[in-house]
């Protein structure tokens, strides 16, 4: 039983090595990016050009975004690996499973959050939405949708990417789950931009830190019985 | 040489665990299978006939007898579908999977069954065919998990992989389905909607009480059959990979 | 809340006809299912 430091250098390891491997491509990032433009731009056509309504629909269409075009970079994840015949490689050394998950959270977390840096302003231009004065706990709520969605989309993109179907089963299989991170983000996200004079966002800050603390936890000791089966 | 050579095979693998009756002895199933339908017309004739028509409702709360002992029959289906996937993950009994699988298929029949009877209520009640209300939208959301896991089984073809990740998928889902409905609840009362009329009426109690045992009967005889389907075509399979290993070593 | 609709039978009807026809449907699925395991006769590798 490896000690928690080597633990901890397998999941630095990981981390790196998907990051890197992402980076000298780019190609993918690029692609993910370039598809939240297009929702926003498709989501901006189809709630027409008044800017009352668009302003009023950004927080949840910045939060359905961020879920359409991450889901996309969860597959690829696991997919070089695959083609390489490197999982059961990876599978095979000494140490934790759930080492293997952080680290693959961690590549996909920095992942997702590089794509909202660029589709968070974004959405702020296109939707008219005013530069929000509580910008700090608009970022938080931020964070804590993202760490909800990205812990569950590395598991469930463990098996998603080894099926059939892999593009549609991912989404079908998280997108339920992604339920409450949904309405708490953009309810939270949306009240913050107006200044939320009426509190909501506290409540539903509260509700995003405990899903996140569940299902961090839940994902990580899943993962042993989904990467080996 | 033929005739020694498949008591060899069957001893090599542990077919007979899967052989053995879980659900329930053939006779008895037989009984049931002739007395749930009974039981769920017996409820439904005396329920409807026994209420009166409501003050504001009329008759549309005669659909309630269907409607939520059908929402409650999901909800245990899928209960069931968390308990068998823990003792699966834990214990390695193929019987678990089966029967996680079964009552995940009934346990979608039965929230696709919620919903629609949710919707024909909603129509003459608010004049829309369907409401965001807190409990109909995450018994839609529960239709979506059931409906990804049975998506996910049936795109995986090892059958240990696709116990193993439906068990955790089926898990997962269970820890969820209290987040969503609070989460769905919180959403609506922000918007200030009304909540879902009750009442205390001791007739519609009984009435909702006696569809609920009659609609339980269903439930068992639908996941005993579905179950020995499943386990059929297990054992199904088995054979025909024995026969195939024969064949290629006998000759 | 709206108010009581003249005549609400047709859905009382409508939901109990769909009760069943749902609840049938499976029920006639469930009994192919089992009949079909029961009598092979398909690939006849068995026999």
């Amino acid at each position: 039983m490896l000690s928690l430091q080597a633990e901890w250098g397998r999941v630095r390891a990981v981390a790196w090595k998907d990051l890197v491997a992402e980076r000298r491509t780019k190609s993918n990032f690029n692609a993910v990016v370039a598809m939240a433009a297009l929702m926003l731009l498709f989501f901006g056509f189809a709630l027409g050009p008044d800017a009352e309504a668009l302003r009023n629909a950004a927080a949840g269409v910045l939060w359905l975004t961020i879920f359409f075009s991450g889901v996309l970079a969860f597959n690829r994840s696991y997919q070089l690996e695959l083609e390489a015949g490197a999982l059961e490689q990876l599978l095979l050394y000494p140490g934790e499973r759930w080492a293997i998950y952080l680290g693959k959270l961690l590549a996909n977390l920095a992942f997702v959050f590089l794509m909202e840096l660029i589709t968070l302003p974004l959405t702020g231009i296109l939707y008219h939405v005013a530069f929000p004065a509580r910008w700090f706990a608009v970022l938080s709520v931020l964070v804590l949708g993202t760490i909800g969605f990205v812990s569950l989309g590395t598991l469930y993109a463990a098996m998603a990417s080894r099926s059939r179907s892999r593009e549609v089963l991912l989404p079908l299989l998280l997108f339920p789950m992604m339920v409450p991170v949904l309405i708490a983000a953009s309810g939270a996200t949306a009240a913050l931009l107006v200044n939320d004079v009426m509190g909501d966002s506290g409540a539903w800050i509260r509700l995003l830190a405990a899903f996140d603390v569940i299902f961090l936890i839940a994902a990580t000791w899943a993962f042993q019985f989904v990467i080996d089966g | 040489m033929t005739a020694i050579m498949p008591k060899q095979a069957e001893q090599s693998r542990p077919a007979r665990d899967l052989a053995s009756p879980l659900v329930m002895p053939a006779r008895w199933l037989t009984v049931l299978t002739f007395a749930a339908p009974v039981a769920l017309i017996a409820a439904q004739v005396w329920s409807v006939q026994a209420s009166a028509p409501d003050r504001d409702m009329g008759h549309l709360q005669k659909i309630m007898y269907v409607h939520v002992p059908a929402a409650w029959m999901a909800f245990l289906s899928f209960f069931l579908v968390l308990v068998q996937s823990v003792r699966y993950l834990w214990r390695r009994e193929e019987r678990a999977d089966l029967l996680a699988a079964a009552a995940a298929e009934v346990g979608a029949v039965f929230t696709g069954l919620t919903l629609l009877l949710g919707s024909i209520w909603g129509r003459p009640t608010w004049g829309v065919w369907w409401t965001w209300d807190a409990r109909l939208t995450s018994t839609a959301v529960l239709f979506l998990v059931f409906i990804g896991y049975l998506a996910l089984r049936g795109l995986t073809d090892d059958p240990v992989r696709r116990a193993t990740w439906s068990a955790a998928v089926g898990i997962l889902g269970a820890l969820n389905v209290p987040i969503v409905y609070m989460s769905v609840k919180w959403w609506r009362t922000l918007h200030q909607m009304q909540s879902s009329p009750s009442t205390v009426d001791p007739t519609y109690a009984w009435g909702l009480r006696l569809n609920a045992i009659a609609l339980l009967l269903v439930l068992i005889v639908f996941i005993a059959h579905r179950y020995r389907a499943l386990q059929r075509e297990q054992i199904a399979e088995r054979l025909l990979d024995d026969a195939a290993l024969l064949r290629r070593s006998g000759a | 809340m709206n108010g009581m609709v003249v005549n609400s039978w047709p859905y009382v009807i409508a939901a109990y006809a769909a009760t069943w026809t749902v609840l049938g449907l499976y029920a006639l699925r469930l009994w192919q299912m089992n009949r079909r395991i029961e009598h092979p006769g398909a690939t006849g590798a068995l026999t």
